[in-house]
C-alpha cells in the first residue's frame, strides 16, 4: 500500500517517537523516513546510500502543520494527539488491520476531547443562550485552543482539527450538546472569516 | 319604553358654555396661530390646491400710539356667505371643517380652535372675506358675541376697494404672479382673520418669542414644512421655515418601532391594531443639543401623536410616564402614529388636539411610548458614561506614556532575552518566531538554519552565530483612548469580557499591546479611585509586567517545542517579575512615580520633563 510523502513522514514520527508526542530533532526524522522509505527521502544518485534533508521540510512545515499533525518550534517537530491517532490508524492500515476509528461508529478519542473542551467555552456558552452576538474573537481564538499570536500554520491546523471533531460529532454524536457545535462551528467561521482568510494569506 | 314621549326641540345653550369651554383651550398664542394656519391650510385644501402653492401670512403689528396690537392670518381661498352661515357659525360640528368634502387632508377636525382663539384671546377680533365679488365681515365684538359687520355682509365690492379694506398690498408684494392673477380673474379669493389687542402679551410672551415658538408647534411644524408660510412683524418679511434638528452624535437615528399590535395594560390585552386599521409607528430622533437649554425650542422635546388629519396630541416627554433618564429624554423627540385612536368609535382624540382622551388605549399606548424613550435614553447615558469615562483616561495616556519609556530605557525586553534565551550560543535554533527555515544554509555558521528559506520565521532570529532580531519592544497603549498606532481605527474598543491584555491580529507582528481599560477590574478601580490615582497607577504597571511575562512565554514556546511548568515558573515568570521588582525599588523616578499621590493635572511639558527624568540604564 503506497502512501503520501506526507503520511510517510508521520510515520516516520511515530516510530520515532514511540507513538508520542515527545519532541523530536529534524535531523533525526530526516534519516529515520529515509530508512523506512529511501526512494522516497533518499539523496538522488545515492538512494540507498544517504538521505536527502531537503525532502522533510516543505510537509513538516506545510500540510501537516495544516492539518494540525504536527506542531514545531526550534527546529523541534512533535505529533499532535490528532496526528499520533492518526499514524495510528495509518499503521494499522499499512499492515493490513482494520481501518481507522475515522470511519467507525464511535468519535475517535482526540475528537472526543476537543468537542469536550469546545462544549466548556464561552462561544459556546454563549451561542447556546442565544448571545451569539457577544462573542468576541478572543472567544474565537479560545474555542480554537490558540491565542491570537499563535503561528499562522499551527492555526490552519486547529481550525482543521476542530473542523474535524465538529464534523464527526453531526456524523457519528447523538449527544445533544455536540449537535450544537454544528451551527456554532459555521456561525465562528463567518463571523470571524477575516481571521482566518488573514491566516491563510498571510507569509 | 317609556309611557312618554318626547318632542325634539334644539338646544338652547348659554354663551356661558362658549366660555367654559373656550378656557379648556388655555390659549397660548402660538397654539392660537397654529390653529388659523390649520384653518387657512384646510380652506386651500378644500380647492385642491397644491402646497407649494398655499400662500399664508401671519402678520403681527405691535401696539403703537395709534393702534392696539393685532394678530391677522391672511389666506387666498376666501368664504362665501353660506360656507359663514352653515360653518363657521356652528359651534362643535365634526363636519365643519370639511364643509361636506372629504376629510382627507383637512386639519381642521371639529373648527373650534381658531374660532375660539378669535373670542377668547382678543378684546375684539373679525375676518374679512372675499369671494366671487362678495365681501363680508363676520366676527366678535367686545362682549364675545359673534355676527356680520352691519355694513359688510354679502357687500358687492370691487377687488382693489376689497384689498384696501382687507390692508393687503404689501401682502400682494409677496405674492406669486399666478396666485395674483387667479384673484384678479376671480378665481379665488381671500380671507384676513384679524385679532385686535391680544391678551398676555407681555413681557417675555412678546411677537418675536409667539413667532419662535409658533415654527416649534407641534400643530404647525409640519405646515410650515410643506405650505408657503411667511410672518410680517411689523413690516418684516420671513418665511417660517421647519429649524433642521442636528441629531446627537453617535445616534443619529431615527429610531423606528413598530407599534405592538397587542399592549398589555394590567391584566387586560389592549388592540392597537385591527382589520380597519392597519399597526403604527413610533419614531424617535435625537438633538445634538438638549431641549430644555433652547428656550422655545424646548417644547420640541415630546412625542406627537399624529393622526390622518395630523398631530392629535402632543406629550412632554415627563407626561409620557416613568422617565428614568432625564438628562438623557433632554435629547429625544419624535412622533406616534397609530390609525385605530381615529377610530370615532374608540373617541380617543379630544378637541383641542393637545393631549388624547384618557383610555385604556391611550394610556396603553403612552405607556409603551414611555418604554422605548427610556430605552433609548439608557442607550445614550450609557454612552454618555463611557465618554466620560474616556475622557477621565486621558491623564492615563501619560502614565502609560512614562511606563513605555521606563521599561524602554530600561532595556529590560533586551536584557530579558539576552539572560534567558541567550544572544549567542551554540544556536541550533533557527527561524525566529516562526520557526521555520531549511537547515545547514552556507551562510550560517553553525545550523541556524535560513530564516528566508523559513515557512513562517517572521521576524528572523535564530541562535546561531549570527545577531538574532527578537520581537520589537512593546508598545503599549490604552484602549478605547489611545489612537490606534496602525491607523486601521481611531482606538481600539476592549469589551469588559476581553483580556486585561488585547491584541488584534494586526498588532502582533508590531508588538502592539492594549491594556483593556473596560475590563471589570479596571473599571472598579477607576470607579473607586478614579484615573489619578495611585492604585490605577500601579494596575498599569501590572500590565506591562504582564506583557512582558507574556512576551517572554511567546519567544521561549519559539525556542522550544514542549514548555514545561518549572521552566515558565522558573525563567519567565520569576525571573522576569524579580528584574522587573528590583529595577522598580531602585530607581526614583518610577518610585515617584508609582508612589506620588498627586501626579493629577501636570501639563504637557510638566509631563515630558517626568518621561525625560527617567535615568537610560
Amino acid at each position: 500500500m503506497d502512501i503520501p510523502r506526507p503520511e510517510k513522514i508521520l510515520v516516520a514520527m511515530f516510530q520515532l517517537s514511540d507513538g508520542t508526542n515527545k519532541p523530536l530533532e529534524y535531523e533525526d526524522i530526516v534519516v529515520k523516513s529515509w530508512e523506512l522509505f529511501p526512494d522516497e527521502f533518499g539523496l538522488r544518485k545515492y538512494v540507498h546510500k544517504y538521505p536527502d534533508s531537503s525532502d522533510q521540510h516543505k510537509p513538516l512545515y506545510g500540510p501537516l502543520k495544516d492539518k494540525g499533525y504536527v506542531l514545531s518550534g526550534n527546529k523541534k517537530f512533535r505529533l499532535t494527539e490528532k496526528g499520533i491517532a492518526y499514524v495510528s490508524e495509518l499503521e494499522k492500515a499499512l499492515k493490513g488491520k482494520t481501518s481507522g476509528s475515522e470511519n467507525s461508529g464511535r468519535l475517535s478519542r482526540n475528537n472526543e476531547t476537543q468537542l469536550k473542551r469546545i462544549c466548556e467555552t464561552d462561544a459556546f456558552r454563549l451561542f447556546s443562550n442565544g448571545q451569539k452576538e457577544k462573542i468576541l474573537d478572543t472567544d474565537f481564538y479560545t474555542y480554537l485552543g490558540v491565542t491570537v499570536r499563535t503561528e499562522r500554520h499551527e492555526f490552519l491546523g486547529r481550525l482543521k482539527t476542530v473542523e474535524d471533531a465538529v464534523a464527526d460529532a453531526s456524523r457519528i454524536s447523538d449527544n445533544p450538546k455536540y449537535a450544537i457545535t454544528v451551527p456554532l462551528h459555521k456561525f465562528l467561521c463567518e463571523q470571524f472569516k477575516g481571521i482566518i482568510e488573514r491566516n491563510r494569506t498571510t507569509k | 319604553m317609556s309611557k312618554f314621549k318626547i318632542t325634539e326641540t334644539p338646544h338652547v345653550i348659554d354663551d356661558h358654555l362658549l366660555n367654559i369651554i373656550g378656557n379648556e383651550f388655555k390659549f397660548d398664542h402660538a397654539k392660537g396661530l397654529a390653529e388659523w394656519l390649520k384653518n387657512s391650510a384646510d380652506a386651500y385644501n378644500r380647492e385642491e390646491v397644491n402646497d407649494e402653492d398655499q400662500y399664508i401670512f401671519i402678520r403681527m403689528k405691535q401696539k403703537s400710539f395709534v393702534a392696539p396690537a393685532r394678530f391677522e392670518c391672511i389666506d387666498f381661498v376666501g368664504m362665501t356667505h353660506d360656507e359663514i352661515e352653515n360653518a363657521f357659525k356652528r359651534w362643535g360640528d365634526p363636519q365643519a371643517a370639511s364643509r361636506g368634502k372629504s376629510k382627507k387632508n383637512i386639519l381642521g377636525g371639529h373648527g373650534n380652535g381658531g374660532k375660539f382663539y378669535m373670542r377668547q384671546m382678543f378684546a375684539e377680533s373679525r375676518f374679512i372675506t372675499y369671494r366671487n365679488g362678495l365681501l363680508n365681515v363676520f366676527g366678535f365684538n367686545e362682549n364675545k358675541k359673534y355676527g356680520f359687520d352691519s355694513g359688510f355682509e354679502k357687500k358687492k365690492t370691487k377687488l382693489d376697494r376689497a384689498i384696501e379694506l382687507a390692508d393687503l398690498e404689501e401682502v400682494l408684494k409677496h405674492l406669486p404672479r399666478v396666485l395674483k392673477n387667479k384673484l384678479e380673474k376671480g378665481e379665488t379669493g381671500f380671507t384676513v382673520v384679524t385679532g385686535e389687542q391680544p391678551d398676555k402679551l407681555r413681557g417675555r410672551n412678546n411677537v418675536r418669542s409667539i413667532v419662535q415658538r409658533l415654527r416649534v408647534h407641534p400643530q404647525a411644524r409640519r405646515l410650515l414644512k410643506t405650505k408657503q408660510v411667511f410672518a410680517i412683524v411689523d413690516g418684516q418679511v420671513q418665511k417660517l421655515d421647519v429649524e433642521s434638528i442636528p441629531p446627537k452624535e453617535g445616534f443619529e437615528g431615527p429610531f423606528e418601532f413598530d407599534v405592538p399590535a397587542v399592549l398589555k395594560r394590567g391584566s387586560a390585552d389592549i388592540e392597537l391594531t385591527n382589520e380597519n386599521y392597519s399597526a403604527g409607528k413610533l419614531t424617535l430622533n435625537t438633538s445634538a443639543e438638549p431641549f430644555t437649554r433652547l428656550g422655545d425650542r424646548a417644547s420640541l422635546n415630546c412625542i406627537d401623536i399624529r393622526g390622518d388629519i395630523g398631530v392629535i396630541g402632543s406629550y412632554r416627554m415627563n407626561e409620557l410616564g416613568h422617565i428614568k433618564n432625564f438628562t438623557e429624554t433632554e435629547f429625544i423627540y419624535g412622533e406616534c402614529s397609530c390609525p385605530i385612536l381615529e377610530d370615532p368609535k374608540e373617541d380617543c382624540v379630544r378637541n383641542d388636539r393637545e393631549k388624547l382622551v384618557d383610555t385604556d388605549k391611550t394610556l396603553a399606548l403612552l405607556e409603551w411610548i414611555c418604554t422605548k424613550v427610556n430605552e433609548l435614553a439608557d442607550k445614550m447615558a450609557e454612552k454618555s458614561v463611557e465618554k466620560q469615562r474616556v475622557e477621565e483616561l486621558r491623564q492615563s495616556s501619560f502614565f502609560n506614556e512614562f511606563l513605555n519609556s521606563w521599561m524602554r530605557k530600561n532595556k529590560f525586553w533586551e536584557k530579558l532575552r539576552g539572560e534567558i534565551f541567550g544572544g549567542k550560543d551554540e544556536g541550533s535554533a533557527f527561524g525566529g518566531t516562526g520557526g521555520g527555515g531549511s537547515p545547514g544554509d552556507k551562510s550560517n555558521d553553525g545550523d541556524g538554519g535560513n530564516p528566508k528559506a523559513g515557512d513562517d520565521g517572521n521576524d528572523g532570529g535564530g541562535a546561531g552565530d549570527k545577531k538574532q532580531k527578537g520581537p520589537k519592544f512593546p508598545d503599549v497603549r490604552l484602549s478605547d483612548v489611545d489612537s490606534d498606532p496602525l491607523g486601521l481605527c481611531e482606538t481600539v474598543h476592549c469589551d469588559p469580557r476581553h483580556p486585561l491584555i488585547y491584541q488584534r491580529a494586526e498588532d502582533v507582528s508590531q508588538s502592539i499591546y492594549w491594556i483593556n481599560s473596560q475590563a471589570p477590574f479596571a473599571r472598579k478601580i477607576l470607579d473607586q479611585y478614579g484615573s489619578e490615582h495611585t492604585r490605577w497607577r500601579e494596575y498599569m504597571f501590572q500590565r506591562h509586567i504582564d506583557i512582558l511575562v507574556k512576551q517572554s512565554v511567546y519567544e521561549m514556546e519559539r525556542r522550544e517545542p514542549q514548555l514545561s511548568a518549572a521552566r515558565i515558573d522558573n525563567e519567565v515568570l520569576d525571573r522576569v517579575t524579580r528584574r522587573i521588582y528590583e529595577s522598580a525599588a531602585e530607581d526614583t523616578s518610577l518610585g515617584s512615580f508609582l508612589f506620588t499621590e498627586n501626579l493629577a493635572g501636570l501639563s504637557r511639558a510638566e509631563q515630558d520633563q517626568q518621561v525625560a527624568s527617567i535615568p537610560e540604564s
